[in-house]
């Protein structure tokens, strides 16, 4: 589904991304840990658009060059992003941009849009499972949400555009153990074969609710070791800095 | 003083049809135009040297030759109203074509005894017993202009003071339906001088909403000289609703200016979206206890648009609030003044302003000025302003795309939420229609976004 080669990304005179590769088949679920400012950011962004200046390399989807594509041809490819701070729109209501959101995305697969009453059905039903009030849907976006809030809400909005490669930014980050286990149940409510998921993250915990199919670790911009969920544990026991230390490439 | 070539024509003007204007065989009519014509003659139209002028040129006005509507340039035959009218909306409604009253398309009937309202011109011309009281609150008023003219503007419009609306409203009415004026140009308005002069009186406890709305027929560039007065008494409630939507040729220059006294209440949302050089004037002059003001205001500009928001608030005596707030949006190479003056009186303790002036530019080359003024002879008073100019926010236009949308799309409904902000306030259901329909088309007619497709 998703295929990363050789890709480098210079900020500047400093390098983010050193030259990774990244294969993500439907159905599986990767991680990509590592330490702060280790590129994990940049890498979600690249994926969607945010960020073109890439110095070499190739993303494609489902055999599309990605970097042909805008962020908005992204997102109706099937692409999406759980942003790590989601950004506060004073003055459009959430559940304006969710159907504006939507109602594109069908009209480019050549659906009818969806007619008021069965959108609210839908969101309503998501919203249940997110544990989520209903208030929520006319306030404005991301306006005075909690931190919380503000996750659950990317999580409702990644349930009601149904992508085919979610891209987590930390989503767990300022969750505690119940808002976790919500969103887990969310992001895992979508989980099929056809649908693949990225978990960008500092900790092992939320890997024990969504569990990976392979775990990368990406230091310096580069990924220096991958493995299967083991790998996930074995960083909890001894840190990054056992990673650095195994692993003498890293630190160049 | 050096006084332009169009300041000479018109005060040229101004003496040669004075015979013609109403009322013009009463003398104490004849002396206020003379009088305020002579005042003009002497200070002419306004320069950027003067403060309160400093960032309008009205060069791009004095290229013309504007010349006085006539009454008989009035031709009602053939205006279908219902088209220009408020849609769904049960009015009175006083209509006005090139600045004189036209009575076949007006629909005054059924009002409250206890209201009077009626044209100024006629007034002029046929005083009554019956209409004294209106007559004389329209003397006092344009004697009171012509003295105390801010501006040559101010003493143009008691110079040439033709028609315009008198509102009187007694103690402790309350007009069932809002009074909607429609002020229309005609397709054939090209350089005409349309001047109008309005006055307001609210008795104790009146309450009602009042409609004011400026619309051009064709792409005329004819000027509108536009005045309000109001008046509340003690406890009385105005909602003051005014939209300008002339042709983007057109020069307009209107003022509202009102007196309140205790514990009366006075809202006016000012929406300014048409004219090539706009300028609008509120001047609030809170002189009682307890009485309260808020101001209101969106203007949207683009091409080569100039939008000017004249305000002063002052407090007067004790325990008076008011709360302005104003929001811009420019494109193009439109430009914008916000200029927002309170002044709090020695004594006028407990004061409440608060005042904020938002912008918002969409094109490299729109420009916004905004100038907060805050004059404070009172210790114990709570006033506070705020004055920002940026752009959309690139994150949220980004945050916006990566969920599907487009470009276009994103910043349109970007920029629609900043405006809305200020719509949504309006509380009387078909003008908020309108001004949310007015405004939507308004802001997708703009260069920038549409480039950004």
């Amino acid at each position: 589904m998703l295929s990363i080669n050789d890709l480098c990304v210079q900020i500047e005179d400093k390098k983010i991304l050193d030259g990774i590769n990244l294969d993500v088949a439907a159905g599986e679920v990767h991680a990509v840990m590592g330490p702060n400012g280790s590129g994990k950011s940049t890498l979600a962004n690249v994926i969607t658009g945010k960020l073109d200046n890439l110095t070499q390399g190739r993303i494609t989807f489902n055999g599309m060059d990605l970097l042909d594509l805008d962020p908005e041809e992204r997102a109706r490819e099937g692409i999406f992003l759980a942003f790590q701070h989601p950004i506060e729109i004073p003055g459009v209501n959430n559940i304006y941009l969710i159907k504006a959101a939507v109602n594109a995305l069908r009209r480019h697969r050549g659906e009818s849009e969806l007619d008021a009453i069965d959108f609210l059905a839908i969101v309503r039903e998501k919203m249940k499972l997110l544990q989520i009030n209903e208030s929520f849907l006319y306030r404005s976006v991301n306006e005075g949400f909690s931190g919380g809030e503000k996750k659950r809400n990317e999580i409702l909005q990644m349930m009601m555009l149904e992508p085919k490669l979610t891209v987590l930014d930390e989503t767990d980050s300022g969750l505690d153990i119940d808002a976790l286990k919500i969103v887990s149940r969310g992001v895992n409510s979508l989980a099929d074969a056809g649908r693949s998921t990225v978990i960008i993250t500092h900790f092992p915990r939320i890997l024990e609710y969504i569990v990976p199919d392979h775990v990368h670790v990406l230091i310096g911009g580069r990924i220096v070791r991958s493995g299967g969920k083991d790998l996930a544990h074995e960083l909890e026991k001894y840190g990054y800095t056992w990673v650095i230390e195994d692993t003498p490439a890293a630190v160049a | 003083m050096k006084v332009s070539p169009l300041a000479n024509y018109l005060t040229e003007q101004g003496n040669r049809v004075a015979h013609a204007l109403p009322g013009s065989s009463i003398d104490s009519v004849a002396q206020i135009r003379k009088n305020a014509l002579a005042r003009f003659a002497l200070t002419g139209l306004p320069r950027m040297t003067d403060e309160q002028w400093r960032y309008t040129n009205i060069r791009s006005l004095e290229k013309h030759q504007f010349e006085l509507s006539q009454s008989s340039d009035c031709k009602p035959d053939g205006v279908n109203i219902s088209e220009w009218r408020l849609p769904k909306a049960d009015t009175y409604l006083a209509v006005f074509l090139d600045g004189w009253f036209c009575s076949e398309l007006s629909n005054l009937e059924n009002l409250p005894d206890t209201a009077n309202i009626c044209s100024l011109a006629e007034i002029l011309e046929f005083p009554t017993n019956a209409n004294t009281q209106s007559f004389e609150l329209a003397l006092q008023e344009l004697r009171s202009m012509s003295a105390n003219a801010e501006h040559g503007f101010t003493a143009l419009g008691a110079g040439f003071a033709a028609d315009g609306l008198v509102v009187q409203v007694g103690s402790d009415v309350t007009l069932d339906k809002p009074l909607e004026v429609l002020f229309l140009s005609q397709r054939d308005a090209d350089t005409r001088f349309c001047n109008v002069n309005n006055f307001v009186y609210a008795g104790k406890g009146a309450n009602f909403q009042l409609i004011e709305r400026y619309l051009s027929l064709g792409d005329t560039n004819h000027l509108t000289n536009s005045s309000f007065t109001f008046n509340l008494e003690a406890d009385a409630q105005v909602d003051h609703y005014r939209i300008q939507n002339e042709s983007e040729c057109a020069f307009h220059i209107g003022s509202a200016k009102t007196r309140q006294k205790d514990s009366s209440r006075y809202r006016i949302f000012s929406i300014s979206l048409g004219a090539l050089l706009n300028r609008h004037e509120v001047i609030q002059s809170l002189d009682g206890e307890n009485s309260h003001c808020e101001l209101k205001g969106l203007y949207i500009g683009r091409g080569n648009q100039h939008i000017d928001n004249y305000t002063t608030i002052a407090h007067e005596c004790a325990d008076a609030t008011s709360d302005e707030f104003y929001k811009g949006v420019l494109d193009d190479r439109a430009r914008s003044v916000f200029h927002g003056r309170i002044k709090v009186a020695p004594g006028a303790q407990h004061t409440d302003a608060q005042q904020q002036n938002r912008n918002l530019l969409l094109s490299r080359n729109a420009e916004a000025d905004t100038k907060p003024q805050l004059e404070i002879y009172a210790d114990d008073v709570k006033c506070s302003h705020g004055a920002t100019i940026g752009q959309l926010d690139e994150n949220a236009v980004f945050y916006l795309r990566s969920r599907g949308l487009t470009e276009e799309q994103a910043r349109t409904m970007l920029t629609d939420a900043f405006a809305a902000e200020i719509v949504n306030d309006i509380e009387l259901e078909p003008v908020l229609t309108e001004v949310s329909n007015l405004v939507q088309k308004k802001l997708s007619s703009g260069n920038s976004i549409k480039e950004a497709a």
